[in-house]
Order: structure tokens, then C-alpha cells, then sequence
């Protein structure tokens, strides 16, 4: 891990919950709920396609916890699995013509301050900008700044080599920086 | 000094992305009670294939009882005066190719060439149909359902061939406005061994995929594009797959950029194709071509669009 913003995991739940504790289980899951959401947003574009990666993760990850060896690293693990299930998730995406919504990116409700209003413009162009990237390099890209894992840590998560995944962050970012530049100029 | 300025932009982007992330509106988290029962109830899917296997595999058991039982039942009664039949019985229940291949032979003919079939090609599915009728009684079932169903599918063809035929003259007819959609095509595979393409035309447009099938089966691009499916082709090489799709459009909508047509990524982010972009040759017919031509090694891809 390299920063980011660092989810705490009680690894006394997750011990409980790989033997078969539901409450515990559960709990661990309402834990994860909003990264894990907001993960699958990003990478899916839309909320309907993220609640049903999120659901899936969920029965998922419930199944096989009992394999889990290491009870501490239960969120890397149920990581692995959302992306799995999110790299399954984008051929739909093509399937079903389902479309990156900048709606369930940025909060619409009026009533906020005029400070408030430019973040929610500035927020926009961002949400933008990353709808126009692909889903992978919108996963590599989360998972280093927001959840803080190296390229490393990645590269074993999506099962690509670490070289790829250093190089798509790095055009990712470039691509980020042009396009927010480009806008920043108009 | 180009470096500090990039690390100084990425580190604004950065905070730009934690503000983003702690803006999105995060849906309630759905009962996990429910989430559990699914859990507990028997998987609906699962349990769908299963049953579809057991019956299939049920179906396939009654198929071949049949068969077997008449054939034994005549080969008990002509004993060794049947010799052919014997071999044949003998292919069928070890489950020999040369049997499928007989069977197929004929569907296969027919299938592929419905219209152009040379009556002796007919004739001899014919006699085959009548022969095994003749020859095994009820048994004959089998040669009677596979001619069968190839002669039905080599119709369907033929009734989807002329229904687009009709959709096309529609297009023109209508003066390139569109008057009807293209009839739904079926899904076309191209796989050459480490790639596979998969081309599903639904409606009003096409959607391609292709996935690394070299290692772990893995999806390498995907795109879809506005328009009804009208051919796909893989080079001799497998280097590059090429897809037509065609949407009924005049000269002067692409000119006005009034109406174009859409292509969409693995983004989800939807555009339309740049009028500027569109080859207008001098002779015009009012429908625009789009030809997506995809490097197989790369998965990358080329939309060039024509009205033609």
C-alpha cells in the first residue's frame, strides 16, 4: 500500500465471518459497501451496473470466505473479487448499450453553497474526463490514488504484469492531465 | 523542470479524485437479510442448467432407446443376414463419427446450400431417409428428424436472406429515410485459436467484442456501431476482422450533420460519427456504410464510414 485513503477492517470480523458468523459477515460488508459501490461505479459507469456488481461481489465473497487464508487482507480479497466481476461486467456494457452517467457521479441536489456549486462543476469535468477513459485504466487508476495499492499489489489483483499496469497509470494520468488541461483552457 | 510541473498536476489530480469519490452519492446498501436468502435459496440459474442438462441428457437416452431397441429387435430377427445393419447398430452404440458423419453429410449439404443442391445430392438424402426407414423401422426416426431439421434450417436462412433482401429494398424504397430496421442477424464468431470475435447484431446495431483467448480468456475491445449488420470477415492472415453496418441516411443529412449515426466504447461513452469524418463518393446511394476494420493482435480498430 502506498497511501490513499485506508479502509480499517476490524480483522476480528473478518475471522469470525470466515467461520460462518453472518452478523459478522455483514458487518464487514456494510464496512466496504460505499468503496466498493463507488469502485464499481467508476469502473462501470452506472449505478445499476454497480449495484449488481456490488451484489454479486456479495454472494460471492460470502461462498468462498472460508478459503480466505488471511483474515487481515479481506479487503484486497473482496477487491479482487469486485474487479473480477466488474472486468465481466463491461462486455455487458457493450451488450446492453449501457452508458457512463455522469448523473450518479455527482450530487444534482440544489440548495448548496456558491462553494459548493463550483466543486460540484469541477467534479463534473473530472467525471467527464474519466468517462472517456477505458474501464481498466479507470480500475488501475482508483485502485492506486483512492485505495492506495502499488502497481505492484494491482497487477496481481487484475492477473496482468506489473510493467503494463505501471505503464497504463502513467498514460492514464497523462491522458487525465490533458484532458482536464485542454478544458481548464477552453 | 516538464517533470516537477507533471508531478505538481498529477498531485492536483489526485485531490481532484478524492474530492470526486467523497462527492459521489453512495445508494442505500441493500438488506443484507435479502442478499442471504438469495443465498440460501436454490440458484435459480444453476439449478436452470442442471435441469436443462438432466433433460437434455434424458431426451438424448429416450432418442437412442428408441433407436436401439427396433434396431435390436430387427437384428435379433434377421441375425446375420443383416450385416450392414449390424455394423451400423455396433457404430451407433459405441457412439461412432462415421455414424454422425452419414447423418450430418446431408444436413450439412443442405444447410449450406439450400437452393443450389444437385438433385443427386437430394436423391441420395432421400434414399438414405427411406433406407434407414426401410431398414430399422422406427429407428429411421433419426435420419428422418436430422433431414428434416436440416431442410427446416436451410428455410430459415432462406426466409432471413429474403427478409433483409425486402428490408434493403425498403431502405431505398423510402428514399434512404429509415423505414425499417434491419432484421435481427445471428450472433457471428470468428475464433483464430488466440482470438475470438464476437459480433452480435441487435436490432438498430452491432456490438464487437474480442477477447484474448491465447491465456486466461480475457476481453481485449469492444465496440458497437449504429446501423443494421451487413457482412464480417476475417482476413486469410487473422490479422484483421472486418464489420459492415449500414444505416439509411441521405447525402444532405450528413451534410446538415442532422442525423448520424452512433458508435460506442467499453467506456460506455456514446458519439456520434464527425460528418467531416463520412466519405461522400460521387455517386451516392442514400445509406451510409460503416466498416469497423479490427487489429486482432492489438484488438485496436478503425470506424471508416461511406455512404454508399
Amino acid at each position: 500500500m502506498n497511501g490513499g485513503v485506508v479502509m480499517i477492517l476490524d480483522p476480528g470480523l473478518a475471522l469470525k465471518a470466515r467461520d460462518g458468523d453472518r452478523d459478522a459477515f455483514a458487518a464487514l460488508y456494510e464496512a466496504c459497501y460505499p468503496e466498493l459501490y463507488r469502485f464499481a461505479l467508476y469502473t462501470l459507469g452506472n449505478q445499476e451496473d454497480a449495484l449488481d456488481a456490488v451484489s454479486d461481489t456479495f454472494l460471492e465473497a460470502y461462498k468462498g470466505i472460508s478459503n480466505l487464508r488471511e483474515p487481515a487482507a479481506f479487503k484486497g480479497w473482496i477487491f479482487r473479487i469486485l474487479s473480477i466481476r466488474c472486468k465481466r461486467a463491461v462486455g455487458g456494457l457493450i451488450l446492453r448499450r449501457n452508458t457512463f452517467d455522469l448523473d450518479d457521479f455527482v450530487e444534482t441536489s440544489d440548495g448548496g453553497a456558491v462553494s459548493l456549486e463550483d466543486a460540484a462543476v469541477d467534479n463534473a469535468a473530472l467525471a467527464k474526463a474519466i468517462a472517456k477513459l477505458q474501464p481498466e485504466e479507470r480500475m488501475i487508476l482508483v485502485l492506486n490514488v483512492l485505495h492506495g495499492y502499488t502497481t505492484k499489489e494491482i497487477a496481481e489483483m487484475l492477473a496482468k504484469p506489473q510493467g503494463t499496469v505501471s505503464s497504463k497509470l502513467h498514460r492514464t494520468y497523462g491522458k487525465l492531465r490533458e484532458m482536464l488541461g485542454g478544458e481548464d483552457d477552453g | 523542470m516538464a517533470e516537477k510541473e507533471e508531478e505538481m498536476l498529477t498531485e492536483a489530480l489526485k485531490q481532484r479524485l478524492f474530492n470526486l469519490d467523497q462527492s459521489i452519492p453512495v445508494p442505500p446498501m441493500p438488506d443484507t437479510g435479502l442478499l442471504f436468502e438469495k443465498l440460501t435459496e436454490p440458484g435459480e440459474k444453476k439449478n436452470n442448467v442442471r435441469l436443462f442438462q438432466m433433460l437434455k441428457t434424458a431426451a438424448v437416452a429416450c432418442i437412442c432407446l428408441a433407436v436401439l431397441i427396433p434396431m435390436l429387435r430387427n437384428g435379433l430377427r434377421a441375425g446375420s443376414a443383416a450385416p450392414e445393419a449390424a455394423e451400423e447398430n455396433d457404430m451407433l452404440a459405441m457412439g461412432s463419427p462415421n455414424m454422425y458423419d452419414d447423418s450430418t453429410e446431408g444436413g450439412y449439404a443442405e444447410d449450406a446450400a439450400p437452393e443450389e443442391e444437385s438433385p443427386e445430392v437430394e436423391a441420395e438424402a432421400a434414399a438414405g431417409t427411406e433406407e434407414s426407414t426401410e431398414k430399422y423401422g422406427g429407428g429411421g426416426t433419426r435420419y428422418a428428424v436430422s433431414a428434416t431439421c436440416g431442410a427446416n434450417s436451410g428455410e430459415e436462412e432462406n426466409e432471413t436472406a429474403s427478409s433483409l433482401q425486402q428490408t434493403l429494398a425498403d431502405y431505398y424504397a423510402a428514399g434512404g429515410q429509415e423505414a425499417a430496421v434491419l432484421p435481427q442477424e445471428e450472433e457471428q464468431v470468428y475464433d483464430t485459436g488466440k482470438r475470438r470475435v464476437e459480433i452480435s447484431p441487435a436490432g438498430d446495431s452491432v456490438s464487437v467484442l474480442v477477447y484474448d483467448i491465447s491465456g486466461q480468456e480475457e476481453l481485449l475491445s469492444g465496440f458497437w456501431m449504429e446501423g443494421g449488420y451487413v457482412s464480417s470477415d476475417l482476413a486469410g492472415d487473422a490479422q484483421t476482422c472486418t464489420v459492415v453496418v449500414a444505416k439509411g441516411i441521405s447525402a444532405e443529412e450528413v451534410k446538415n450533420g442532422d442525423i448520424m449515426p452512433q458508435v460506442g466504447d467499453l467506456s460506455g461513452y456514446t458519439e456520434e460519427v464527425a460528418e467531416e469524418s463520412v466519405t461522400i463518393p460521387g455517386v451516392i446511394v442514400p445509406r451510409i456504410t460503416m466498416t469497423a476494420s479490427i487489429n486482432l493482435s492489438s484488438g485496436d480498430y478503425k470506424i471508416l464510414a461511406e455512404l454508399k
